[in-house]
């Protein structure tokens, strides 16, 4: 068995979250706009840690922790008023992390957690301000 | 004394346990071990003392029995493997068996003429049920104990 992270991305961009467009590894979005929000999204600093070590004498297994973030972005700062957009974004994060950790691997992936940060403003890769949170993955494997 | 050529790190030791005393069919448990432990073996010494002397007297006795402790990864496969078959082990009574390793015993380099250390016939006295936690993601593992008279060095062939 190989490492897949591809395959992983393609699990998530797989899942079905009630009122959220989730997009693999290639579409990540140059450019946000209101249109294709709400949506969840491979952040471009993907991969934010990976180790690996081994767990057996040869024929060598190795243990792979990786964690990879997402942005959710949910609507233009400014396009609706804030006690609109904050209910909806709290329901967000709950379907985004249920459906994360529903996330099932089989032998090939176990995912380990995940973790909300950055809940408020943030700036898609034009610059412009939306509402939104950031989803990190902790991801194990076993190769 | 000029420093060694010949040190080497653990990774690719070889790891292997026969069933009974005989030693001969030898299983191989290096692809779910991932550390070993070795302890015990030591010399029972007694002392006393006289008015002669501000020193004791030494006597040295027997040794005491060595203990290899293996830690390795439970595999879901139950109807083959080594771990259905350390189990097997384990289960019977008396669990007899003989264990040996070698350091190098798994180099890709080659391993003829290093170190191997083979057990003379003992017992599996030890070998944990799998058990974890929901909350990880690691594979399972078990730790077995093989108790073992003493170890004798040679070189592998």
């Amino acid at each position: 068995m190989a490492l897949s992270l591809p395959t992983i991305t393609a699990a998530i961009a797989g899942l079905s979250i009630s009122g959220v467009r989730v997009l693999d590894l290639d579409d990540i979005p140059d450019a946000t706009f209101a249109p294709g929000v709400p949506c969840l999204f491979p952040d471009p600093a993907f991969l934010s840690s990976a180790s690996g070590t081994a767990i057996t004498f040869r024929p060598r297994k190795y243990q792979v922790e990786r964690d990879v973030r997402y942005v959710y972005l949910h609507a233009e700062c400014g396009s609706l008023r804030l006690a609109n957009v904050m209910p909806a974004l709290v329901a967000a994060s709950d379907s985004i992390i249920s459906a994360l950790l529903g996330l099932e691997g089989g032998n090939a992936y176990h995912v380990n957690g995940v973790s909300i940060g950055g809940f408020g403003a943030l700036s898609d890769p034009t610059g412009k301000q939306f509402w939104g949170f950031q989803v990190t993955v902790a991801l194990t494997e076993v190769v | 004394m000029a420093a060694t050529t010949s040190s080497a790190p653990f990774v690719d030791a070889k790891i292997e346990y026969a069933s009974g005393s005989a030693g001969g069919s030898w299983i191989d448990i290096s692809g779910i071990a991932n550390s070993l432990t070795v302890s015990g073996g030591e010399v029972e010494v007694g002392s006393a003392n006289t008015f002669a002397s501000r020193y004791p007297l030494l006597a040295a006795g027997a040794r005491a029995p060595i203990q290899v402790e293996v830690n390795a990864l439970w595999e879901s496969v139950e109807a083959s493997g080594s771990y259905a078959g350390l189990r097997t082990l384990a289960d019977t009574d008396p669990p007899v068996c003989r264990v040996r390793y070698s350091p190098l015993g798994n180099s890709t380099s080659g391993s003829s003429g290093t170190a191997l250390y083979t057990g003379d016939p003992g017992y599996c006295v030890q070998l944990d049920w799998p058990g974890g936690d929901a909350s990880s993601g690691d594979p399972v593992a078990v730790s077995m104990t093989f108790v073992t008279p003493k170890l004798t060095a040679s070189a592998l062939a």
